[in-house]
């Protein structure tokens, strides 16, 4: 009964010294398919760094490229007219996007031919008198081929904005007008009018203090800087995929086999294999991010959260992606087991990379869309490793941030040795 | 060693029904069958790969079935494929399967240097040739000193220096005392094997091989 004992533990003992050779073994691949695998580390670090300064160039350099610019063609010396163009110019609602300019038909002719105009809208000369009249003016909205497709939507609104406002704020001034006439206040009815419209003015002025703008998804609290560079590493983990062919491409399932004929079972090769493969992809993640931080290529990424940090918070940052380098590791080997051939498992990293990172929010910020795609995104690998990411960036790692790459993680290797364990048993 | 009763079904297919075998020291049996039959399958529930819904496999009384260790330890499985990290050496696979000490030794006078694995023992295993992968196998599946050896179709694929080298080295085996379950088409493993059997339609038969390949395939 002891000598079973002591034969089982000994037993342990030896397969678990297996399953060390096997991740030793491991390593050694990937120490020989390093330099290889390097190369392609270093050009996907490259496309990253470009990818990355794209992005934030778009969103900061300049801004102004990204507004709308709409002229508006009426008789802006009517006073009315005047001042609901006026009201647009300064409208709160559209000038983070749109900016609106007063001109002539010419100008603005040109200006959309010259491209300096996306659209511009002509108000006819009696636009406001056919309002009250009940007449049927309508403001025409004057576009290229080229940008009919993109702002036919938002045109739509532009156009429904501009006619409410002219023709509701004449409504009031007039409505004031006939009242301050019934009532003997004739006379004061200019100063009147200037109240009016100061009020109005300070109202249109005032209106961002009438809503909130919350950002939902998987970015809260970030700045757009921080949040593409977290949605950048995130994409480009899941692109590092690609690498592992060279490990878990190409494999003959008689190794398994024969490990499991030799106790070392489904569960045991993909710790082992999971293990070694989170080294390498740790490893190319440290030393891209080295070189990026040598060539100040680091440096030079507006992230707002790390202006004010030195080396140290990157290093801190570096450490602490620990868990969601293992959760992509984890899913990149639950793909290669999933895809039987080289081909078929480059094809599926990359393609599941693309969706889920489309998904996610890394080509375009969560916000883009619907609510239920950023509820979607926020539960999605690439979406959760965002946030995580996030959090590391603004120094709130919490243990509700870290349990859903772990949990991924833990799943996606239980997905892995049940697979493996199905093919080890699947051939007769 | 005795096989007794082992039934292996696949969903609704019933690839094994009832196969039973006595196995002694020094025997090497082979099991033929046509592609399909069940011959892997049967080789890789004794292996430990794959279990069996019924049966036994039974070694001095004891069912190794409940005894992954003692199975590990007594039986040495040789796949049809080839188990080896192709980017490593030799040396490499076979520090997988053995302590270092024990790998010297073997490499000097034992059973790896019978089957020639000390001339390509630096070299990567994707540069090996079919053969020295086949024997670099076998070296890898003897690492327990086993006393049965599993070989699925061992010589499929290999010219005929490399047949004869493996066949050296098995003969040898069963010179030891090992107990060799060969499954094999080869005509040149088959007169290895003192007894055969005939996996068909799931049912393991007796027959008596006489070296007319004819009347065998006539048989499968």
């Amino acid at each position: 009964m002891i000598m079973t004992e002591i034969y089982t533990v000994w037993q342990g003992f030896c397969e678990m010294k297996r399953a060390w050779i096997y991740l030793e073994l491991q390593l050694k691949r990937i120490a020989k398919a390093f330099p290889a695998m390097m190369m392609t580390t270093l050009l996907l670090t490259g496309g990253m760094w470009l990818f990355v300064h794209m992005l934030l160039d778009l969103d900061f350099s300049d801004e102004q490229k990204k507004k709308v610019q709409v002229g508006i063609v009426g008789n802006a010396e009517d006073n009315y007219l005047g001042m609901g163009i006026y009201a647009l110019q300064t409208m709160d609602t559209s000038r983070f996007v749109v900016d609106f300019y007063n001109m002539s038909e010419e100008e603005a002719k040109r200006g959309l031919e010259e491209g300096n105009l996306s659209v511009y809208v002509r108000i006819p000369d009696d636009f406001l008198e056919s309002v009250l009249c009940g007449e049927n003016k309508p403001i025409t909205y004057v576009t290229t081929a080229g940008t009919a497709r993109l702002g036919s939507v938002l045109m739509e609104e532009l156009t429904e904005t501009i006619s409410s406002l002219l023709s509701e704020s004449q409504s009031a001034i007039y409505g004031m007008q006939s009242l301050a006439v019934e009532h003997g206040l004739a006379e004061q009815l200019g100063t009147m009018t200037d109240a009016l419209n100061l009020k109005y003015i300070q109202f249109i002025f005032n209106r961002d203090q009438v809503y909130e703008l919350e950002l939902l998804g998987a970015a809260n609290g970030l700045s757009t800087g921080g949040y593409y560079l977290c949605a950048v590493i995130v994409l480009f983990l899941m692109l590092w995929g690609i690498h592992g062919s060279i490990l878990f491409g190409n494999r003959d399932m008689e190794l398994s086999r024969m490990l499991a004929a030799g106790n070392l079972g489904a569960a045991g090769q993909t710790a082992g294999e999971f293990t070694a493969y989170l080294i390498f992809m740790y490893v190319s993640f440290a030393l891209a991010a080295g070189i990026l931080a040598a060539t100040g290529g680091i440096a030079s990424l507006p992230i707002r959260e790390w202006r004010a940090a030195d080396g140290r918070d990157m290093l801190v940052f570096l450490l602490e992606t620990v868990p969601v380098i293992g959760m992509f590791s984890a899913m990149q080997l639950f793909l290669y087991e999933l895809a039987s051939g080289i081909v078929n498992g480059v094809l599926l990293q990359f393609v599941s990379a693309v969706c889920i990172g489309y998904l996610s929010g890394c080509f375009y910020p969560v916000w883009f869309f619907p609510e239920s795609v950023q509820r979607l995104a926020g539960r999605l690998p690439g979406g959760v490793g965002i946030r995580y990411l996030g959090s590391c960036l603004l120094g709130q790692v919490t243990a509700a941030e870290l349990w859903k790459p772990v949990l991924y993680m833990v799943l996606f290797l239980g997905m892995t040795a049940v697979l493996r364990q199905g093919r080890i048993a699947g051939r007769g | 060693m005795e096989v007794k009763g082992i039934r292996k079904s696949y969903q609704k297919k019933e690839v094994l029904k009832d196969v039973s075998f006595l196995a002694k020291t020094g025997q090497c049996i082979g099991i033929l069958g046509g592609n399909g039959s069940g011959k892997s399958t049967l080789l890789s529930i004794l292996a430990g790969i794959q279990r069996a819904d019924r049966g036994s496999f039974l070694w001095e009384g004891e069912d190794l079935f409940g005894k992954p260790g003692l199975r590990e330890r007594l039986v040495g499985y040789v796949p049809q494929g080839t188990p080896l990290l192709e980017e490593l050496t030799a040396w490499d696979n076979l520090r997988l399967w053995y302590e270092k000490d024990q790998l010297r030794k073997e490499l000097r006078d034992g059973a790896l240097a019978m089957l020639g694995i000390p001339e390509f023992l630096k070299t990567p295993v994707r540069k090996l040739s079919g053969g020295m992968k086949k024997r670099l196998t076998i070296g890898c599946a003897i690492a327990n000193r086993p006393k049965l050896l599993l070989l699925d179709e061992p010589s499929a694929a290999l010219d005929l220096v490399c047949k004869e080298s493996i066949a050296d080295y098995l003969k040898e085996f069963k010179r030891q005392g090992g107990m060799i379950l060969l499954a094999t088409h080869d005509v040149q493993e088959l007169a290895l094997c003192d007894a055969w059997y005939v996996l068909k339609e799931g049912v393991l038969v007796p027959y008596d091989y006489d070296g007319d390949i004819h009347r065998l395939a006539g048989f499968l």
